[in-house]
């Protein structure tokens, strides 16, 4: 939660503008990219689709015509934010505005004024003092230091002067009901471990990071294996060292980077409160490929009063897609897609809308209550939005409208998905996948993006443990992930910086153990345990904390040790949850591969969504626990069915039915009749509806 | 030559999937009916070792992490051993240095290929130094032109002020597009899709063979003269772009299949070069092996001097639409890699 408890603006899945429950569901229309005769056309395009908000950046870059002189719309019309504002406002929109300072939007130096790229001062720094590029087109350039003094200086006055033209702008009074925090939050995808900041100010900083992790020098030295002469002479690692002695450093070198972009944001938040906008909620957005950035989910949902991931995906690759919601639902209490990307940048493998079509699905599947749609209107080097420049449709506009239309008639955003289990992802073992990296400068995100696996390129030695940790960990998760998917468990994962009270509300919680533990993760799992939560972890007891300190822990009332390296065990886990405790779903997938999930309120299921993530279609089998009768949201398609349903999937597809009524008469679940003087088939699936009908999305 | 403020708009996905297809290689389906692109076809086997030789990390693209990998001094015998089809050994810290070495010599102002041109002689350094160990070695046998080798190449290809279109099409319609427009100051300002030409074209007639007149037209008058224009079924120039066959432009020109209007004089003496080449491949064989290319060299030189063309080739050190050719068609499992000659002769702008 947001410093100073700011939260209450969120309420039900939606956020909360004046005592009206406004949905999170909102396209993006870049206003300095469009011609400004086509703005009134751009907006009520969105407004007609179904959404209540618009989204847009504020490129610092754009508005910057000479060093100190921004232009809001004086030299050139298309910059009048105000004027945007204003039209939003009069059209009944409400905005979501990112003034940066980092915005990428695909703008060249990603929106920074050329002068700021181009100072020196300004320059994220490597290990040998070279700046640190970003390979972006159409210009490579150097990134900045989230540490440099000057940056923040210049960011500061940039945010200060987009305040002065939101602050009479903001919500309830005017339509900016929501303000993002930089954007895509990590080190400018330079996120190699050894990569950067080495910047001069970085280095004060990682020195005073250490002065208050530690407090004394003799506490530093013993955690470090380094006899340094005092904290001033305490230097960065610039690459990584197998020595098991010096693991905590760059455990601690892992955690001063998370720190730095924590505190950027901070900094850039606190300008907005001061300048009027303290009453405008906040969020970040977590990039694609979230497992190999130096963030903490924890401290980030400190800072802003959303965490968001953003969504860039191929139908192809909808497990990762379910995997991030997981993921997603675990940190956030309001799962929101700061994008979702409804085509690509040219630079990138276009997505068609299948692609972003199938995305929005499964994350929705999976628990997304809000998404930005980006883009809603076409612009410059952007390919696939809805709408053209000129606000006109595009035939991909149609079913968007009717997701969003379904999404409102069920009061999607109020709807929960309730996850049973907790997976633990130990903020120290994220790290140690970090440092161990050693595919420098191109991963590890890249590679968690391209290969949904953010272990990929870690080093496999021991590091003088019993096991490769740094990959172990992962595999353990895996591998749970998959029995818990078998046996129809809802889980989510769940980063151990969060508030350590968010474990106890799963019934069942699981964290991969080896030597290393925190002190605050076993902290959390053992209030789990007190609370009456089932934990698990293994395949050890910890034996050192992430200092480096030896530190045995005994297992508590509650907690019991799971030997992970034993065949089978993650599914012997998952059947002991569902045989002593009853876990798993009364909606249960019979089909493999196939995931069925389910959205209620308080009357019961009001939503079933049935995923086919593989390469074929499939008639998707799955039990209900009572006679039900569902209609496919986005087509009209209905089924009825007493205890098994069989809807027929498309590959990479999914498909959300709607709930129409708590129960219906056995009769109306009786065979089709096409089926008739068959030996009937029980308590079958009975498609509706389906007769020479075709699915039009 | 490309500039900072470079517009691409006018494209849908499935417009801008079908151009990038051109370029890029085709899905091979396997035996066991995977299908694989490009490197994948064989895998790629990418290895970091440590100083001292020890493997640090080992991974197939095609079966997973690789543990107890052998000895790694020899790229050939890994690639050979695990079936890929290309073998990379980087030693721990090599990309970190490639980095700042690269970072050392580029500059934020500096157009993007000049950019991209710095990354690819840091890589190729660090290749030299052992650093980086690739089996093969992808354009090993090609020069690395410098930014204004690069710059004297687009002039001829798409002088200061002017357009290039290229439209394909499926039957009566337009299947993708691609309008590039090159500012007077010499850099690309504008690469414009199907979208934004039938905006400024307007209704067709549905048979390149036609069209293409008003297409230049419409483009010179909306955007820039025209240099080149090339209409062509998007499947014919699939096919030439991958075809190791001497004289397929050549001949897909003269049945016009391939339309090139406006045709510069580079476009003119490249297709005459590929007949050329076409009639030497022909009467070659037919000839018991006299060698007609070097009995006509002389008169190929005439022409070149008679209609004073510089070819891309010649500036640039190596015929960039062979290499090409040669890529796609390896990648896509239709022909062997064109050998460095055939991409490297210093007459064979075709």
């Amino acid at each position: 939660m947001a410093e100073g408890g700011r939260r209450a603006w969120f309420g039900e899945g939606a956020l909360e503008v004046a005592g009206r429950r406004v949905p999170l569901r909102s396209g993006s229309v870049q206003y300095f990219r469009i011609a400004r005769g086509a703005w009134r056309d751009a907006l009520t395009a969105a407004r007609d689709a179904g959404l209540g908000m618009i989204e847009t950046y504020v490129p610092w870059g754009v508005h910057e015509r000479a060093p100190g002189e921004l232009d809001f719309g004086a030299a050139r019309p298309e910059n009048d934010l105000g004027a945007f504002l204003d039209l939003a406002h009069e059209l009944g929109l409400l905005v979501f505005l990112r003034p940066g300072p980092h915005v990428n939007a695909e703008l060249t130096y990603f929106g920074l004024p050329s002068r700021i790229v181009k100072d020196e001062a300004c320059w994220a720094r490597s290990p040998r003092d070279t700046p640190v590029y970003l390979h972006a087109p159409p210009r490579m350039f150097p990134v900045p230091s989230f540490a440099s003094q000057r940056f923040q200086e210049e960011a500061d006055r940039w945010l200060g002067a987009v305040a002065d033209i939101v602050r009479s702008r903001a919500a309830p009074e005017g339509p900016v009901a929501l303000v993002q925090l930089d954007n895509e939050p990590c080190l400018y995808f330079r996120n190699g471990p050894y990569d950067q900041d080495y910047h001069p100010d970085a280095q004060v900083k990682w020195r005073r990071f250490l002065r208050e992790r530690y407090a004394s020098l003799d506490a530093l030295r013993s955690a470090h294996a380094m006899d340094y002469a005092s904290f001033e002479h305490a230097d960065p690692p610039a690459r990584f060292e197998p020595d098991p002695s010096r693991l905590p450093r760059h455990l601690d070198w892992a955690a001063f980077q998370e720190s730095l972009v924590t505190d950027a944001l901070r900094r850039f938040a606190t300008v907005l409160r001061e300048r009027g906008l303290g009453h405008v909620p906040t969020v970040v957005n977590v990039p694609v490929g979230e497992g190999g950035i130096p963030v903490s989910y924890g401290a980030l949902d400190g800072v802003a009063d959303l965490v968001g991931f953003d969504y860039y995906h191929a139908a192809a690759s909808l497990e990762t897609v379910k995997r991030r919601t997981e993921l997603l639902a675990g940190v956030s209490d309001l799962p929101f897609a700061p994008e979702l990307g409804v085509g690509s940048p040219p630079w990138l493998l276009p997505l068609e809308h299948e692609d972003s079509f199938e995305t929005a699905l499964t994350a929705l599947a999976y628990g997304l209550r809000g998404m930005n749609l980006y883009m809603f209107v076409d612009r410059d080097r952007w390919i696939g939005a809805p709408v053209d420049a000129n606000g006109a449709p595009r035939p991909a506009l149609e079913p968007w409208a009717r997701l969003l239309r379904a999404l409102a008639a069920v009061r999607h955003e109020g709807l929960t998905r309730k996850a049973e289990v907790a997976i633990v992802l130990p903020a120290e073992y994220r790290r140690l996948a970090r440092v161990t990296s050693v595919l420098g400068p191109l991963g590890p995100q890249l590679f968690d993006a391209l290969a949904h696996d953010p272990v990929f390129g870690c080093r496999m030695d021991t590091l003088g443990f019993a096991d490769p940790i740094q990959v172990r960990w992962w595999e353990d998760v895996v591998a749970l992930a998959a029995a818990l998917d078998r046996r129809s468990i809802a889980y989510c994962f769940v980063p151990s910086e969060m508030p350590e009270e968010r474990l106890s509300r799963y019934r069942f919680v699981f964290s991969p153990s080896f030597e290393i533990c925190s002190d605050d993760r076993w902290r959390a799992l053992a209030r789990a345990a007190r609370a009456g939560s089932v934990v698990a972890l293994g395949p050890r007891e910890p034996t050192v904390d992430d200092r480096g300190r030896p530190s045995r822990r005994a297992l508590g009332a509650g907690m019991a040790l799971v030997d992970t390296r034993a065949e089978g065990w993650a599914d012997e886990l998952a059947a002991r949850w569902t045989d002593d405790h009853g876990a798993g779903s009364p909606f249960r997938s019979e089909t493999p591969g196939v995931h069925v999930t389910v959205h209620e309120d308080a009357r019961g299921p009001r939503v079933v969504f049935v995923l086919n993530p593989g390469d074929g279609p499939v008639d998707a089998a799955f039990r209900v626990p009572t006679a039900l009768r569902f209609a496919d949201a986005l087509d009209g398609e209905t089924f009825a069915a007493a205890e098994r349903v069989v809807v027929p999937v498309r590959a990479r597809s999914v498909r959300m039915l709607l709930v129409e009524d708590a129960a219906v008469e056995t009769a109306d679940a009786s065979p089709p009749a096409q089926d008739a003087g068959r030996a009937p088939r029980a308590r079958s699936a009975r498609p509706a509806a389906r007769a020479g009908k075709k699915r039009s999305r | 030559m490309i500039d900072p403020d470079v517009r691409i708009t006018g494209f849908d996905a499935r417009a801008f999937r079908r151009l990038l297809a051109l370029f890029t290689p085709d899905r091979v389906e396997t035996a066991d009916g995977d299908a694989l692109a490009g490197d994948d076809a064989g895998g790629l086997l990418f290895v970091v070792e440590s100083a001292h030789g020890e493997v640090l990390f080992a991974h197939h693209s095609r079966k997973g992490r690789v543990q107890r990998l052998p000895d790694t001094s020899d790229p050939a015998k890994l690639r050979r051993i695990y079936g890929a089809s290309r073998c990379v050994v980087v030693r721990d810290g090599a990309l970190e240095e490639l980095e700042q070495r690269t970072a050392l010599r580029l500059s934020p102002k500096d157009d993007y290929l000049t950019q991209l041109l710095m990354v690819a002689h840091a890589a190729r350094e660090m290749i030299h130094a052992g650093q980086i160990r690739i089996d093969p070695e992808p354009l090993g046998s090609l020069p690395l032109p410098g930014p204004g080798m690069l710059a004297r190449a687009l002039d001829i290809l798409l002088p200061a002020g002017r357009a290039a279109v290229l439209c394909l099409w499926d039957g009566a319609s337009i299947e993708t597009a691609a309008v590039v427009h090159r500012g007077s100051d010499g850099a690309i300002v504008a690469l414009y899709g199907p979208d934004w030409l039938e905006a400024s074209v307007g209704p067709l007639g549905g048979d390149f063979r036609r069209d293409h007149r008003h297409i230049t037209d419409a483009v010179s008058a909306a955007l820039a003269p025209v240099a080149i224009g090339i209409y062509a079924e998007a499947r014919t120039l699939h096919a030439l772009l991958r075809s190791p066959d001497p004289g397929a432009f050549a001949a897909a020109a003269a049945t016009r299949e391939l339309v090139v209007h406006p045709m510069p004089p580079y476009a003119v003496v490249a297709l005459g070069a590929d007949a050329l080449r076409s009639v030497a491949s022909t009467s070659g064989r037919a000839l018991g092996g006299v060698d007609l290319v070097t009995a006509l060299t002389p008169i190929a030189r005439a022409l070149l001097d008679a209609v004073e063309v510089h070819t891309v080739t010649s500036v640039l050190g190596f015929n960039p639409l062979a290499a090409l050719s040669g890529w796609l068609a390896r990648r896509s499992g239709e022909a062997p890699e064109a050998r460095p000659e055939e991409i490297a002769g210093p007459e064979d702008d075709r």
